[in-house]
């Protein structure tokens, strides 16, 4: 349910995109992806409980529609091609997985294996293969809405066509929109009029801190005018409307009209990670918003473009597809510490190192020429 | 009085400016804070104004002219009463350099006396020390020219270059005494009468000396208690396998000890060969067999020497020494008369962890009746 | 040929520009014909179009920006306007560009251009030297030039190399420091070398940045007017110091002063001296010491100012300290 009505060319307009990003296979593949989403959150969560896991786990329960829909439109890299970037945030675990991250590489992750893309150095949602576009993000909020610029500048200095321009997308929270760091990075996404989304996920609570004391204004959303960017406002638990809405976003940034900021209502189901029990959440603030979880394949049985047995059959493939991945990994190696050079430098003899001499005196990285497969 | 006016500091890092126009001529009177000049840094162009109220008497640089930050530009004469207060403060030079060096506060008295003088020797100079295997005891001979009196590692360099480099042999010699002095070694003596084994030497083949006499005496009272050749190794003790005996042979600039293998098995005439050949090739510099020997024999009575407290080689727990014949009385009991008998000294000199003196002792005796019964060696 | 410190960054900034189309600076006021608070960007924008950018006053997205573009294979050269406000960039130069190499095993190639020292007059906030805290956390290169030469050679040289690099320049030299002849014909050091400025035999004075001037100063007068010959040991690059050279002057002098513009709790001369400490002990023939500006916020008035930090007479009267312990 949308939050305020809508004057009548964007209703129309609204229809438009529904055409365009809400097709029945997308809303299937769509749901597919949010199924994942969750079966992997809890497969963490069950990890978690048993001690096998390193650190906290933190999920994305109720924001699976939302992050879903990015990596849907979202271009994976292939061979030859650099794809978009797309700095997830803390509760994406939907969203990492449609835009191409393998079950097995959180898995691996959180569970400290050496073969995973942070190689047991960071751990649970501080990961991604910044080769593959996926940036992975540092603890403190706000700071990859800049990361995302200065990719976007690369590709735009770099003299990119049009028609394979890249779109870059980050992810905030309600918490998240209130540090300096976001500020600066809207206000430059802006100024440089970047192919960008910005995803707000207003879900009502940033750790035991309610809206009320997070910011001021009516709505989130009224910021992208404030900045000088389209905002729209939409329901999260609404999984036809986050499609339509994300892709519309995205395609809009990526016919070059300029940054965009898709701010959605929804609500954290669990708590800020699997360490707190969110007994702070007062129950009527839980009860006003469903489980898009709940609601979409509901919606999608009454709109005729699944059946229950269809919708139990996704979940039992999801189920299998996380479990046979789970096995994959479970007995690779961890680091080995004695293994380890200790050194937090790509450059391996600073005392030998000239420019232009041939020698780069560098070892691992031999210098990035934009994100390949 | 005549006031210079100079070029100010234009923001940070301004070092210069380049005169652009006069806006007074010379001969002009002016007052305080009248914008007498136009300038240029890199950035923008600029005004300097009168420092004071006065007649601008003369331009010193003129337009084009580069100017560094501070350089006089023009002259002002001022009457005393407008001349500004602080003027020439301002323009010195910082006052006396105080001290940038961060002093802790001080927690307690207890680190407030700094070692100094002759006693206090510096890493880098106990350093230079140790490179130089000099010894706690070679440093007093040595002049300190430091703070105090403090001997700097250039005094210790100094003292080095003094004389001439030791021998190799020399410094072998030097380096395994010092070795071996680091054992609490003790010292025990008694005559031994030799009248009976000069008579004996003149029937044996080769005439043995009292060198080989005592290596014979000393292999076989070894044979019937051998711990005064154990070895103490760390807390361990080590036992000799077989009874090879050394012979310390005077050499050029030092001492040489080949090794006889086997003394117990050999008799006074074999032996005899065996270290006549042994000090002969010693002479001659040929090392040969050394090494692996339990103890070692010293004839300081060659010397002239009654008395000596010998130092075992550092992988030996003792060595033998026997001094000179002397005459001395004998007091016969049967004819009631004094006689005389050929006497020398016997001394033992040993480790004292590894055997007491009692042991020492009972060993010597062995090795005295065997010297005065020939006849059984 | 006369040369400044501001020149040859501006001639070594505008080399790279021309030569590797993956170079782009952005900072602020850095473009137009403003070209940079210091003039070091002065003519670049124009020469290079679209290749120099101003930046909003955001120091945190400036290096955030930087840290995206150098992941995607750019070579991004950010200026802060002053050192002093590097510190909003704080975050993402420590938390994201330092471990961006050791978390993902992807090089993060970016230089954040410093202007650090103090001038006369600037105040607490324009005159910081921010080496410490920006060298404690690892996977950040900080180089920090003195002279001439070496501001062509290292920016040119931080610009090359695969890790972030913090490129200290000292905002008082940049014009007041001239040098003869082409500093792309003087010696190019490595980036990673301290180098001994002058050699001498009976104390080490190591330092850095403009302070080494002062301390060049400082030896003159120890050898004319007190017969003591000084070895003045220019560090160049703070993080990773050059440990090599240090312990090897201080093993030939066994007495040395380290002297800097920086406060001195945790800073490079309190590193210098704990590796000179730990591993040179047994070389030392007096303690190691460090001559620090007061341990205050940097004053505005002028005597407090000079009073504030140390200068070649400190040097020298801590020099004949050294020597008579």
């Amino acid at each position: 349910m949308s939050t305020h009505p809508r004057p009548i060319n964007e209703a129309l307009a609204i229809l438009e995109a529904k055409k365009r990003f809400a097709s029945p296979a997308q809303r299937l593949e769509h749901l597919r992806w949010m199924m994942r989403g969750r079966g992997l959150d809890d497969r963490l969560i069950a990890l978690y409980r048993s001690s096998l896991v390193h650190g906290n786990v933190f999920t994305g329960h109720g924001q699976e529609a939302l992050s879903a829909a990015i990596g849907m439109f979202l271009k994976r890299p292939i061979t030859g091609t650099p794809g978009d970037v797309f700095a997830p945030l803390i509760r994406d675990t939907a969203g990492r997985l449609s835009f191409g991250e393998s079950f097995e590489d959180s898995f691996r992750t959180y569970l400290g294996k050496r073969t995973g893309p942070m190689r047991g150095r960071d751990g649970n949602i501080h990961r991604g293969d910044p080769t593959r576009g996926q940036l992975p993000m540092i603890s403190h909020l706000g700071a990859m809405v800049a990361a995302v610029c200065g990719t976007l500048l690369a590709r735009r200095l770099r003299g990119e066509p049009k028609s394979a321009r890249t779109v870059g997308v980050t992810c905030l929270g309600d918490g998240g929109m209130a540090t300096g760091a976001a500020h600066e990075g809207i206000n430059v996404m802006a100024v440089e009029k970047l192919p960008m989304v910005l995803v707000v996920a207003n879900n009502q609570v940033s750790y035991s801190t309610f809206n009320d004391r997070s910011f001021a204004c009516k709505d989130l959303v009224s910021r992208a005018e404030a900045y000088g960017m389209r905002g729209i406002s939409i329901d999260g638990t609404d999984a036809e409307e986050c499609l339509w809405a994300v892709g519309d976003a995205i395609a809009r940034a990526r016919n070059d009209e300029g940054p965009q900021m898709v701010v959605a209502t929804l609500m954290r189901l669990q708590g800020h990670g699997t360490h707190d029990d969110a007994s702070y959440v007062p129950a009527d603030l839980r009860a006003r918003f469903p489980d898009c979880l709940e609601v979409a394949p509901k919606k999608m049985i009454t709109d005729g473009v699944i059946d229950q047995a269809g919708v139990d059959a996704l979940w039992s493939a999801v189920k299998e597809e996380i479990t046979q991945a789970y096995e994959r990994i479970r007995n690779e190696p961890a680091p080995d510490p004695n293994d380890e050079d200790w050194t937090a430098w790509s450059s391996t003899d600073l005392t030998a190192f000239r420019s232009g001499s041939g020698n780069s005196g560098n070892s691992g990285n031999s210098g990035n020429s934009g994100a390949t497969p | 009085m005549r006031l210079p006016v100079k070029l100010p500091q234009f923001g940070e890092s301004a070092a210069e400016a380049t005169v652009m126009a006069w806006l007074v001529a010379p001969g002009t009177a002016v007052n305080a804070e009248q914008e007498l000049v136009e300038v240029q840094t890199e950035k923008s162009v600029l005004t300097v104004a009168a420092p004071a109220k006065g007649v601008l008497v003369e331009h010193v640089a003129e337009p084009g002219t580069l100017v560094p930050v501070g350089g006089v530009i023009a002259w002002l004469e001022v009457e005393g009463a407008d001349v500004p207060a602080g003027q020439t403060a301002s323009d010195a030079p910082p006052s006396a350099p105080r001290a940038a060096t961060p002093v802790p506060r001080p927690a307690t008295k207890r680190h407030t006396t700094r070692p100094t003088g002759a006693s206090f020797y510096s890493p880098r100079v106990r350093t230079r020390l140790d490179e130089n295997g000099l010894l706690p005891a070679d440093l007093a001979a040595i002049h300190g020219t430091g703070e105090g009196g403090r001997v700097t590692a250039e005094d210790v360099d100094r003292y080095l270059s003094e004389g001439s480099p030791m021998s190799p042999m020399r410094q072998a010699v030097a380096s395994s005494m010092l070795r071996s002095w680091g054992r609490p070694l003790a010292t025990v003596a008694r005559p031994v009468r030799i009248d009976r084994l000069l008579t004996h030497r003149r029937v044996v083949e080769g005439r043995p000396s009292a060198t080989v006499y005592c290596l014979r005496a000393l292999a076989l009272a070894l044979k019937d208690d051998d711990r005064m050749v154990h070895r103490v190794v760390g807390s361990r003790i080590t036992r000799p396998t077989s009874m090879d005996l050394g012979v310390a042979v005077e050499v050029d600039d030092g001492v040489l000890t080949p090794v006889i293998r086997h003394v117990d098995q050999l008799d006074l005439a074999k032996l005899t060969a065996a270290v006549d050949q042994a000090v002969d090739n010693a002479r001659k510099g040929r090392v040969g067999d050394i090494g692996g020997a339990v103890s070692t024999i010293t004839n300081y009575g060659t010397f002239g020497l009654t008395w000596a407290t010998a130092i075992p080689q550092p992988d030996h727990s003792m060595i033998l020494g026997i001094g000179a014949v002397r005459y001395v009385p004998d007091w016969n009991p049967a004819e009631k008369r004094w006689d005389r008998a050929r006497e020398a000294e016997l001394t033992l000199t040993f480790d004292h962890r590894i055997a007491d003196g009692g042991a020492a002792a009972r060993l010597l005796m062995r090795v005295a009746d065997l010297l005065e019964h020939p006849e059984r060696m | 040929m006369t040369t400044s410190y501001v020149e040859a960054i501006r001639r070594a900034l505008g080399e790279c520009l021309e030569q590797d189309p993956r170079v782009f600076i952005y900072g602020q006021d850095v473009a137009g014909q403003f070209g940079g608070a210091f003039k070091a960007t002065k003519g670049l924008s124009e020469r290079f179009p679209g290749r120099v950018l101003n930046a909003p006053i955001s120091e945190d997205a400036i290096a955030g920006v930087a840290v995206g573009a150098a992941v995607d294979g750019m070579r991004p050269v950010i200026e802060y306007q002053f050192a002093d406000f590097a510190s909003i960039g704080f975050n993402q130069l420590v938390n994201h560009a330092a471990t961006t190499f050791w978390r993902t095993g992807r090089s993060c190639p970016l230089v954040a251009r410093l202007p650090v020292g103090g001038t006369r007059g600037s105040g607490p906030f324009h005159c910081q030297m921010p080496e410490a805290w920006i060298s404690h956390h690892p996977g950040l290169i900080v180089v920090s030039p003195a002279t001439v030469p070496d501001a062509y050679w290292m920016l040119k040289d931080a610009i090359a190399c695969n890790d972030p690099v913090i490129f200290c320049e000292h905002k008082y030299l940049y014009s007041h420091l001239k040098e003869t002849g082409d500093p792309a014909q003087a010696e190019h050091l490595p980036m990673g070398s301290a180098v001994v400025r002058r050699a001498g035999t009976d104390c080490t004075v190591i330092s850095y940045s403009g302070m080494l001037h002062e301390c060049l100063s400082a030896a003159g007068k120890l050898e004319q007017e007190h017969g003591v010959s000084v070895e003045v040991v220019d560090l160049r690059c703070l993080r990773p110091l050059d440990t090599a050279t240090i312990l090897e002057s201080a093993a030939k002098t066994g007495r040395v002063v380290v002297a800097t513009e920086a406060w001195p709790f945790g800073g490079i001369a309190a590193e210098v001296v704990s590796v000179i400490s730990s591993e040179a002990f047994h070389l030392l023939d007096a303690p190691p010491r460090r001559i620090c500006a007061q341990d205050t916020p940097i004053p505005v008035q002028p005597d407090l100012y000079a009073a504030h930090r140390p200068h070649a007479d400190d040097v020298v009267a801590a020099v004949l300290d050294t020597v008579r312990y």
